[in-house]
């Protein structure tokens, strides 16, 4: 029933579902819950929140991301929540040596997922504060 | 006294503080002789007799309050992991490491937490080489919980003497044999969610109705925690899917419950994931942001209850 997402009826919603729309540089959103956006300076946003539902567009934002030069930037300021499986994606996605994540400033609730899965333990992965 | 080797894991088990001192002070010093680093993990009347067995020696001990360290279980296991493996890279020589649980005024299912995580220590902790000798007061230890204790550790330190527990187990058959089938239900005044649409919505539905009862960082803790678990219970379970939430002294509670036969291995979530693991982050995360994580599977489905204060 979860991934049915007409029937999102309960989720309030976090970021206007039209916001990104006309947005240049979309790369994916989850209709009421997670808006990815890589700017022209090549910096990916990511605005909501993510968990299982939102998977598929972490995914494909951090391939497209991945695809141009390192640091690969990643502001989260705008993310209010992560969960275990999106924090691992990020860690999957590091796991390339080609990649450089720079995570940036991360909420509260984030930074502690990120903390406890240890994301700054590994060697490409940097996290800034604001 | 010198111990048998290989000093693996060892119960200590005591009926006073001089007995504790005895016995831990031994050790220590065994510890001492051969430059080996020591951590003393214990409450302060126990660290206070064996700092009087010490003497000028205890000042080479590295301590630590008991009831700083074992707050959480989960955290208290990753706290011993962690502070092994530094002290594993940094110093030279064997790591020898005194843990003392307390017991006294916890519910019997945080006692079984932090007895399971001593019933890992047999193989969580092999890799550091570290010897580790575990101190249980027998007047105040319940002979169920004393059982355990004799059940989770190869070696038995009596009145100076250290022999093999008759009654040792591996790992996974301790596990096994402690699993729950059934937690007491939610009381009748618990808020109740039932079939929720999505992950987001149970988040959602904690964060509202938890308000208020704990602090904004803990609530946070949970809100995420019974995230994990609803997306094991939506992805993995069987439906129908209740989240519980309910206050229980300075508690707050909640239960996610499934129709599914639960977790393929008991052990499941107690030690931390490969760091590029694919799955399997979700239950070791709650277990490191709850006070408590207890699970249940039966016939009536499973259940993950979670726990912070």
């Amino acid at each position: 029933m979860w991934n049915d997402r007409r029937r999102l009826d309960e989720v309030s919603p976090l970021a206007d579902p039209d916001v990104g729309a006309s947005r240049p540089g979309l790369v994916s959103r989850d209709e009421q819950q997670l808006v990815a956006t890589i700017d022209p300076r090549g910096t990916l946003h990511l605005v909501g929140e993510a968990d299982i539902a939102t998977e598929h567009v972490v995914r494909a934002a951090l391939e497209q991301l991945c695809q141009s030069a390192p640091p690969h930037r990643i502001d989260l300021r705008g993310l209010e929540f992560a969960d275990a499986r999106s924090v691992g994606l990020l860690a999957g996605a590091a796991a390339s040596a080609a990649v450089h994540l720079v995570l940036m400033s991360p909420r509260p609730p984030v930074a502690r997922v990120i903390e406890i899965l240890r994301l700054a333990g590994i060697p490409n992965v940097d996290i800034e504060d604001a | 006294m010198t111990a048998p080797h290989p000093h693996r894991h060892t119960a200590l088990l005591y009926r006073s503080p001089a007995e504790f001192a005895a016995g831990a002070g031994a050790f220590v010093r065994d510890g001492l002789d051969g430059d080996e680093t020591v951590l003393v993990v214990t409450t302060s009347a126990n660290a206070a007799a064996l700092r009087g067995e010490l003497g000028d020696r205890s000042a080479c001990v590295q301590w630590g309050d008991a009831a700083d360290w074992y707050l959480r279980p989960g955290v208290m296991f990753q706290r011993f992991l962690d502070t092994l493996e530094d002290l594993a890279r940094t110093r030279r020589g064997r790591i020898r490491v005194i843990g003392e649980q307390v017991h006294t005024g916890r519910p019997r299912g945080e006692v079984r937490e932090l007895l399971r995580y001593d019933a890992l220590s047999n193989d969580a902790l092999r890799a550091t080489g570290a010897f580790v000798l575990c101190p249980y007061n027998l007047v105040t230890t319940p002979p169920d919980v004393l059982r355990d204790v004799e059940r989770a550790h190869p070696f038995l330190s009596r009145s100076g003497h250290i022999a093999d527990s008759a009654s040792f187990v591996n790992t996974a058959e301790f596990f096994a044999a402690g699993s729950l089938t059934s937690l007491s239900p939610p009381p009748s005044y618990a808020t109740v969610m039932e079939a929720p649409h999505n992950v987001a919505a149970v988040r959602r539905a904690v964060a509202a109705v938890g308000r208020s009862f704990v602090s904004d960082e803990r609530l946070a803790d949970l809100v995420c925690a019974a995230g994990e678990v609803a997306t094991n219970a939506l992805t993995h379970g069987r439906s129908p899917v209740t989240v519980a939430l309910w206050l229980d002294g300075e508690r707050l509670v909640c239960d996610v419950t499934d129709n599914g036969p639960g977790f393929p291995d008991p052990m499941c979530g107690y030690l931390p994931p490969p760091m590029r693991a694919r799955s399997g982050r979700g239950l070791w995360l709650s277990r490191q942001l709850c006070d408590l994580v207890e699970t249940a599977s039966g016939t009536d489905g499973t259940t993950v209850r979670l726990h912070v204060a």
